[in-house]
């Protein structure tokens, strides 16, 4: 479950001790590392001294709110992922959360339900990071080198990898362009073969399919 | 509302007051300015009243005077016909007497002897009224019988009289005429070696004998004298007429007649016509040329002063009616006006009394309507308040389920996890029924402890504290005090979240209960914010005053106005160095 939070690390802020705790204690069965603030400063400090990936925030903070915490984030990143989890309903900084380019808008009490939410939300987030959509539900992650359908990540050689790649930005693939994925020397049509089977495995069915004397391409590909 | 009381019967009594005072102004100097009129009426009214009065006295003395003088004239024209009647009466009386005597003796006696009769009849025939004499003639002129003996058995047809008049002749012709007539003439009068010529007037007549005629004549001079004497007796005699204060005197100032009683000593201003008036009399005074008189009529002043008295009294009488008049109309319209302002300051009394009721009402549901108003509020801190708990058990819940999930979870956990859910619906529970007692319209005074009320509103307002990282210190003693508790609970919110309103985020409320010196309660807050602005300082806590564009400024208006009225107390504010402070006296 939720295998993109793994190796990610969350920033949570929230001014209730006993509400910090508990959710930082279920955060952490999911994140690689939680921190905790209770107040904006704190937050702010923390975010700047670690790598974080994600910002759990409250509207309401003490000594500087939310919002304003946001806006100091944003000055300095705009990757990082940001989740408002406010009493407010986000109606009251709808404006504010366009502007702070927010993934999500969640209002209290955090009940196990929208915990869920919100980690779905961040999981899909990291997942489609560094991601090129190959057709309907299947994504290439360049970052990572691996394809992602079905909430599965399959993990691609480097020739594989590159085979996608030029699938991704090409309609075909030509068999000259294959051999070149093997560099000086030249595969065998065994080897190609295996290749794609091996290739077929880590993607859904008859989506690589064979243009005879030309090359391979992807079913429902719309380019 | 003590205050309004007050004033509303100052207003009342002003009501009956300022018009009574206003009227009794008005009332005392129109008496006053119509005192002086009336005298100054009266005063003319009797001196015009003297004046006609004293012409009036003029007019009758001329009147009075000139009606004498009437008489007087009258009485002349009269005597002359008096002087001829009398010298008729004589000549026909003698003529009787020798026509009867003739008569009777003609046949009997020798004519020279009846002549001798006759003649001595005549001699003897003596009058009442001593007027003139008897003379007889016969037509030849010879005087047969005449006063003056010389005369008698002389011829005198040719006798001429003063003025040249051939008086027998003209008897001569009178006689021819009519047998019998009058005529006058003049005559010289010897007096005092003075010869004057005075108007005489005779009557003749024929006898049945012979040619003789009689006479008598009378000279007009001796008439008038009669006729004075005939006049100041018929004055004298007629008591009809008030003559008390005739004069009548001579141009030589001789008095011919005068009153019976009178003090008057000087008569010389009674010997020239016309009005006289001295310091005591006044007269009227005319000459009558005929008579050498002067008629004058005196009035003694006095007796006009009497009259005037008279007068006096009737103006005075009057002038006193007509103040003593004015006075009662005054006293009337004073006794009314009071009964009219009476009535009109009662009824305004009672408009105000209702007025004030109204608005004793209005107030009191004012109160209500700011409590529910201020339950608006409520419900947010409310909110606020349960948002900590509810986000409390959401999170231990998750966790709960989570851990249950994974079996990674003890029994001890769970009911320690539990235990913690219930503390906080224990809280949520007590901050509800806050809520719903105070939202009980009315509840009974009772003694409560202001402490635990003042700890109570500030749990009310823990959301609005917290949001704003507010500092409350409380420094309270525990004091137990007889109110409504809710409306003391709506006081302290108001004013206490009047507080946080002002500060900004960390700003301090410091919170203190105590008695003072005299025994009272006292609770005050003070904030360390920018104060109260000088210019609304003094409407803080007038109606629909408000800052803050939210509200509809009851707030401290109902505030003030449950501490006056409920509870008999007082609330001041004041800016300190550093913020506002409020301070309450119970």
């Amino acid at each position: 479950m939720y295998s993109f939070l793994k190796d990610k690390s969350v920033l949570f802020v929230e001014d209730e001790i006993e509400v910090l705790k508990n959710i930082s204690e279920f955060l952490r069965h999911f994140f690689k590392k939680v921190y905790i603030a209770p107040n904006g400063e704190l937050a702010y400090q923390i975010f700047q001294e670690n790598h974080i990936d994600a910002v759990l925030v409250d509207i309401e903070l003490p000594k500087m709110n939310g919002i304003e915490l946001i806006r100091k984030i944003r000055k300095v990143d705009n990757k990082v992922s940001v989740i408002i989890i406010s009493a407010y309903t986000k109606t009251d900084y709808l404006l504010d959360s366009i502007e702070l380019n927010l993934d999500k808008y969640i209002v209290k009490p955090l009940t196990s339900k929208k915990i869920n939410i919100l980690l779905e939300k961040l999981n899909s987030v990291f997942a489609h990071q560094n991601t090129i959509q190959l057709i309907n539900g299947v994504y290439l992650n360049s970052d990572k080198s691996t394809i992602i359908f079905d909430n599965k990540e399959y993990t691609l050689t480097k020739k594989e990898f590159e085979f996608i790649s030029i699938l991704a930005e090409k309609k075909i693939i030509t068999y000259n362009e294959i051999d070149m994925l093997w560099g000086s020397e030249i595969p065998t049509q065994n080897a190609i073969r295996s290749f794609i089977a091996k290739l077929r495995k880590k993607l859904p069915e008859n989506i690589i399919k064979n243009r005879s004397g030309v090359g391979y391409f992807i079913e429902g590909k719309k380019r | 509302m003590k205050q309004s009381k007050v004033s509303s019967e100052r207003i009342t009594t002003l009501i009956i007051i300022f018009p009574l005072i206003s009227l009794l102004l008005y009332g005392g100097l129109s008496h006053i300015f119509f005192f002086f009129t009336q005298y100054k009426e009266s005063k003319d009214k009797l001196e015009k009243s003297k004046q006609i009065h004293l012409l009036e006295e003029q007019y009758n003395l001329k009147e009075s005077v000139e009606t004498l003088e009437q008489f007087i004239n009258y009485y002349n024209n009269k005597s002359n016909d008096m002087i001829k009647d009398d010298v008729k009466h004589i000549v026909n009386t003698a003529a009787n007497i020798v026509n009867n005597l003739y008569d009777s003796y003609k046949d009997k006696i020798k004519e020279d002897k009846l002549k001798e009769i006759i003649k001595n009849a005549l001699k003897k025939i003596q009058f009442e009224r001593n007027i003139g004499y008897l003379f007889l003639l016969n037509l030849k002129g010879d005087a047969l019988i005449h006063i003056d003996s010389k005369i008698v058995g002389t011829n005198v047809l040719n006798i001429r009289d003063a003025k040249g008049k051939y008086i027998i002749r003209e008897f001569n012709k009178v006689l021819k005429k009519k047998g019998e007539g009058f005529v006058d003439y003049y005559w010289y009068i010897t007096n005092k070696n003075r010869k004057a010529m005075y108007k005489k007037i005779s009557f003749v007549k024929m006898l049945k004998c012979y040619d003789w005629y009689i006479g008598a004549g009378e000279y007009l001079k001796y008439m008038k004298h009669i006729v004075q004497q005939d006049i100041l007796k018929y004055i004298k005699t007629n008591s009809t007429l008030s003559y008390d204060y005739f004069f009548i005197l001579n141009s030589k100032g001789e008095i011919l007649f005068q009153p019976q009683k009178h003090f008057i000593t000087d008569l010389k201003p009674y010997t020239s016509e016309g009005i006289h008036i001295s310091n005591r009399y006044i007269s009227y005074t005319k000459y009558i040329p005929k008579h050498d008189w002067y008629i004058s009529r005196i009035e003694d002043l006095k007796s006009l002063d009497k009259n005037l008295d008279k007068k006096r009294k009737e103006i005075e009488e009057k002038k006193t009616q007509n103040i003593k008049t004015n006075l009662y109309l005054i006293i009337i319209s004073w006794i009314v006006s009071i009964l009219l302002s009476i009535y009109l300051s009662t009824i305004i009394n009672r408009k105000l009394r209702n007025y004030e009721n109204k608005l004793n009402e209005t107030n009191e549901k004012l109160i209500f309507q700011s409590r529910q108003a201020l339950m608006g509020e409520l419900f947010s801190m409310i909110a606020h308040q349960w948002r900590q708990p509810i986000n409390r058990i959401a999170s231990i819940l998750a966790l709960l389920r989570l851990r249950i999930n994974s079996k990674n979870i003890s029994y001890i956990e769970i009911d320690k996890k539990c235990h913690a859910i219930e503390d906080d619906i224990e809280f949520m529970s007590e901050t509800i029924d806050d809520f719903r007692t105070f939202y009980q319209p009315k509840n009974d005074a009772q003694e409560v402890n202001l402490k635990n009320l003042i700890i109570k509103s500030l749990n009310f307002l823990e959301g609005h504290i917290r949001k704003k990282n507010i500092h409350i210190i409380t420094e309270l003693e525990d004091i137990e005090f007889k109110l409504y508790h809710n409306e003391f609970l709506q006081v302290m919110i108001n004013i206490i979240k009047n507080a946080i309103d002002a500060l900004d985020e960390y700003g301090k409320i410091i919170i203190r209960l105590y008695k003072n010196r005299d025994n009272r309660v006292v609770i005050t807050v003070e904030d360390n914010g920018s104060g109260i602005p000088k210019e609304i300082i003094s409407k803080l806590f007038d109606p629909y005053f408000s800052t803050k564009e939210d509200s509809m400024g009851l707030g401290l208006y109902m505030t003030k106005m449950i501490i006056e009225k409920h509870m008999k107390g007082t609330i001041t504010a004041e800016n300190r160095t550093r913020g506002a402070k409020f301070t309450i006296i119970l």
